[in-house]
């Protein structure tokens, strides 16, 4: 049995087809399915049950037609009903190991999904943080010179003002 | 002719260099983020309803000491254009 494959978080190819929309969920889609291998596993045993009891009709233990005068017929007749009663259990008992393996499976493929979609949860969480922090770095940055650029330009406002001082003291001294 | 005050005349090209240079790099990016964002491709719907979250998700509070200082100096710097009026 090989080991599981990781969840693929790659976007253009989606992680798992109930990602997409417009398709009914990833639970009713899987119990519809096994819904239908189930109706196929109980078809499959009625046919194959049904055949051998056809078999069982032609062949020579086959019971005679009625108004023949044949002493073997009670006792084929109960070998039929014996065969038929067997036929039945074996049915039942197919229909119930097909449903329990089922239903393991099922489980088994839900836990493995639940694993899967919470891995893809702790990631888009941790990609989100990331993406916060991200953030407020780059407008911490972007505000940064902002300031610098302000102080430079206070600077030559403030050169500006003591040339204009100056200026008119040398001219009207 | 008057001749120029050359203090005069480095400001005012202070001025306009830094002026255009702010506008081209403002406008260069603002078009870059419209391209970006533009569309009806839902890759491209989903980046905006995730950038609207981010900017109503978005806390002062971590910038607050960056918004304080440059309020600060802009307040010198008003100071300082109404000291040029006095002047």
């Amino acid at each position: 049995m090989s080991p599981p494959e990781p969840p693929s978080l790659d976007p253009a190819t989606p992680s798992s087809p109930a990602d997409t929309p417009g398709r009914p969920p990833r639970a009713s889609r899987l119990s519809g399915m096994f819904d239908s291998v189930r109706q196929v596993g109980r078809d499959v045993v009625s046919v194959a049950l049904g055949r051998l009891l056809e078999s069982q009709e032609k062949s020579p233990l086959a019971p005679p037609e009625a108004g023949e005068s044949n002493p073997a017929a009670p006792d084929a007749a109960k070998r039929v009903g014996v065969l038929h009663a067997v036929a039945q259990q074996l049915r039942g008992a197919a229909d119930t190991y097909v449903a329990a393996k089922l239903d393991e499976i099922e489980a088994r493929v839900d836990e493995k999904l639940e694993t899967i979609e919470a891995r893809i949860d702790r990631k888009i969480v941790e990609l989100h943080q990331q993406l916060v922090e991200m953030r407020d770095r780059e407008l911490r940055h972007r505000l940064r010179l902002l300031k610098v650029t302000l102080i430079f330009t206070a600077l030559v406002a403030v050169l500006s003002l003591v040339y204009k001082w100056v200026s008119q003291l040398w001219q009207f001294p | 002719m008057p001749r120029p005050d050359p203090f005069l005349v480095y400001r005012t090209t202070l001025f306009i260099a830094l002026t255009a240079y702010y506008v081209v790099t403002t406008a260069g990016g603002v078009w870059r983020v419209v391209a970006l964002l533009h569309g009806n491709d839902p890759r491209k719907r989903l980046l905006r309803t995730y950038l609207s979250y981010q900017l109503v998700s978005f806390r002062i509070r971590p910038l607050a000491g960056e918004l304080l200082q440059i309020a600060f100096w802009c307040t010198i710097l008003l100071v300082i254009y109404w000291l040029h009026g006095k002047l």
